[in-house]
């Protein structure tokens, strides 16, 4: 049998809101639920039985080891719908909706959902390492003297938690101190950064006001619109801001062009064309094909973020395409310096040969065919939850174009990039 | 003539409480009082319903579980029994049956109108037996109604008692068994304000005729309805019978059987098989509460 072709149907989210604040109180399994209790109501799916949900989140207590199911089986789904977790850093929501989307394709599963949750606010805490020793220690100790003796090795400085790293396990680095010293190498501007981030925030604003985002947001909590967007954002205002990353003049990363850590949840419906039509639901985009990338961050020459290039060289490769065959480029926006730095890297000739192997570089993009809705920064950055927010923002884009080509791009922790390319569904 | 009382916020519980404790000596007369307590405008505190959605098993979102509004209502039901020409003691009252009906669900964000008064004195067979009916409304349309039944034990009115009923048929398949830990009683007065000593403490249970301390009805009622949130309908009346109080800590069973599109609830213990409370859960709000 061969592939059939996937659809994008439809897709869901809560307003994204800034960590501490409106999301204090909800879990990734309240948020999930929700975003995916909005899809079904919209797309009138209550007590269905799809044929997979697989969503995940990256920042998770052990407790959610079965999230997703956990999530299904609160919502209005009916409960006989399988689910599992993935998990792949900010390339989460994406992989998940390549994962259901290839299921489709092979004819195991006629529908699914793919998404993501991510809390900042509600983050587990770990007690410490030593102490979770000496813990699991007593706890397998067969005699009462064995787990006295066990116990007697706490120590009071092992009752301080375990403090949660937003680093790479392996260069003890941030992300944001591994994105300056590539925006270094690529000689990225803060003026340019902060040019990027006030079109993030612009195109945001303006695809709320024309009421773009009604059926793709669902209030959540008394929030309506994502908390971190400023639509009165402009380059004098962001030039204000001291660099939170790098030092020296690669000091140019700010709180204003990175994203903020971000609470909240998407989810996208995808199903077969037979299964669209019995459901009355009309394709938005065609799941058209999606490559996963690594690089070598750690003793290799790249930078952290920057494995996408690397997968879109070979995405385009497969699909006879070049760069500029595309009418909307959505690049997730971890910071303002990523996406310019991929766009330095995807003209740079030598780049292109050396590390991509090609002869010709890949070359340079429409600016303005890029993040036309606005992106991570203006919207924030829930990790697990910003693939299904771009996917859902893609579909509808081509739909309402109603023609045409859109590539989507996504760097991930520990030198990951997951890219995908939709299409206008006829 | 119908005295009315109007709040502009809920009374706190504690002065109830402890007025309804004072007047008890000189509560007299067999006649229920003619009073509505009203207030209008009452506005959802988000982190109590945060609170009160961890304690009772619910996700969050902006819809209120039909037994949240019940915590809303709940001070102006206190008001109503606290009052000097209601006849019976306040304190030592047992809650006997609940029936709420959601007309539709009713948003965390919406103006909550709410009006609360006692009807339908009674006798019981061990004693007297009283309704308190409260109604809700956002912008003149009713969205939710109660009845809560109380028994004041000892009391003696006019008529003839209903017999007991006969024995519940319980379900022989086996439940979801929770853990109700001892500080649940605490931790729902936290989040609903009934601070009822026989919740708090086994020194405040027993004290009034109690072993030990023992989990709010409503909280049991709660539970069960958080554990089916995502498998009710929009419009649905939620009826439940207390039965033996649950000393708490302890394990109950909850068994929760589909019928059409209605569901039987059964919680009881999970050692003993001791009933704690029955329930059902009908669509479409088919009757009224008047």
């Amino acid at each position: 049998m061969s592939p059939r072709d996937v659809f994008v149907l439809g897709g869901n989210r809560i307003p994204f809101a800034r960590s501490g604040s409106k999301y204090l109180k909800a879990s990734n399994q309240d948020m999930l639920t929700a975003a995916i209790d909005g899809l079904v109501a919209r797309h009138h799916l209550q007590g269905e039985r799809l044929g997979e949900v697989a969503a995940g989140a990256v920042i998770k207590h052990a407790r959610d080891f079965n999230l997703t199911r956990e999530a299904v089986l609160g919502s209005h789904l009916a409960p006989t719908t399988p689910a599992y977790d993935v998990q792949q850093a900010c390339g989460t929501g994406l992989e998940a909706t390549v994962l259901v989307a290839n299921k489709i394709a092979l004819g195991q599963i006629d529908s699914a959902i793919a998404g993501g949750s991510d809390t900042t606010s509600d983050a587990p805490l770990a007690v410490n390492d030593d102490l979770r020793k000496t813990l699991l220690k007593a706890n397998y100790a067969k005699t009462p003297r064995q787990r006295i003796s066990a116990l007697l090795k706490i120590r009071p400085s092992q009752l301080a938690p375990e403090q949660p790293k937003n680093g790479e396990p392996r260069t003890g680095l941030s992300m944001g101190d591994h994105m300056a010293i590539t925006a270094k190498a690529w000689g990225v501007t803060r003026e340019a950064q902060d040019e990027l981030t006030v079109a993030s925030h612009q195109h945001l604003a303006a695809a709320y006001d024309r009421g773009f985002f009604d059926d793709l947001v669902t209030p959540y909590l008394g929030v309506t619109r994502d908390q971190n967007l400023r639509p009165e954002s402009s380059v004098e205002k962001l030039s204000t801001l001291k660099p939170v990353f790098g030092k020296g003049d690669a000091a140019t990363m700010t709180a204003g062009n990175s994203t903020p850590l971000t609470d909240g949840a998407s989810a996208v419906l995808l199903g077969s064309r037979d299964w669209a039509q019995q459901h009355e639901l009309t394709p938005l985009a065609r799941f058209v094909d999606a490559e996963t990338a690594a690089v070598d961050y750690v003793f290799g020459d790249e930078g952290l973020l920057m494995a996408p290039p690397y997968a879109i060289a070979r995405l385009l490769q497969r699909n006879g395409l070049t760069l500029q065959d595309f009418d909307f480029y959505e690049i997730h926006e971890a910071f303002a310096s990523t996406v310019l730095c991929h766009l330095a890297a995807m003209e740079d000739p030598a780049f292109c040969k050396e590390r991509l192997g090609l002869d010709e570089p890949l070359g340079s993009i429409d600016r303005t065919k890029l993040n036309v809705a606005g992106s991570s920064l203006a919207a924030g950055h829930p990790f697990a939850a910003t693939g299904g927010r771009i996917v859902a923002t893609l579909a509808k884009l081509l739909h309402e174009k109603g023609s045409g080509r859109g590539l989507i791009s996504i760097c991930a922790a520990g030198g990951l990039g997951v890219v995908a390319i939709l299409e206008a569904s006829e | 003539m119908t005295r009315t009382v109007e709040l502009s916020s809920a009374p706190a519980l504690g002065p109830l409480f402890a007025k309804a404790v004072i007047r008890t000596p000189f509560r007299k007369g067999r006649e229920l009082p003619d009073l509505v307590v009203r207030q209008a405008g009452a506005a959802v505190d988000r982190d109590q319903l945060a609170a009160y959605a961890d304690v009772c098993g619910f996700d969050l979102n902006d819809a209120l579980p039909a037994t949240f509004i019940h915590v809303l209502v709940f001070p102006l039901q206190t008001q109503v029994m606290a009052d000097a020409a209601f006849p019976f003691p306040l304190v030592g009252s047992v809650h006997l049956t609940n029936s709420i009906v959601q007309h539709r669900p009713v948003l965390a964000g919406e103006s909550l109108d709410i009006e609360v008064r006692a009807a339908d004195l009674r006798p019981h067979f061990r004693g007297a037996q009283v309704d308190l009916l409260a109604e809700v409304s956002v912008a003149g349309e009713i969205v939710w109604q109660e009845s809560s039944t109380y028994l004041f034990r000892g009391q003696k009115v006019p008529g003839v008692a209903a017999d007991r009923g006969p024995e519940p048929v319980l379900p022989t398949v086996p439940g979801a068994v929770w853990r109700v830990p001892g500080d649940i009683g605490r931790r729902y007065a936290a989040v609903s304000g009934d601070v009822n000593p026989i919740h708090m403490r086994s020194l405040g249970a027993k004290a009034l005729g109690f072993p030990t301390t023992i989990a709010h009805g409503m909280w049991s009622a709660s539970r069960a309805l958080g554990a089916l949130s995502n498998r009710t309908p929009d419009r649905f009346t939620y009826a439940v019978e207390f039965k033996k109080p649950i000393l708490i800590p302890s394990s109950v069973e909850f068994v929760a059987q589909q019928h059409d599109s209605s569901w039987d609830l059964v919680l009881t213990n999970a050692r003993k098989g001791t009933v704690h409370m029955l329930g059902s859960i009908v669509p479409e709000a088919a009757t009224t509460i008047s």
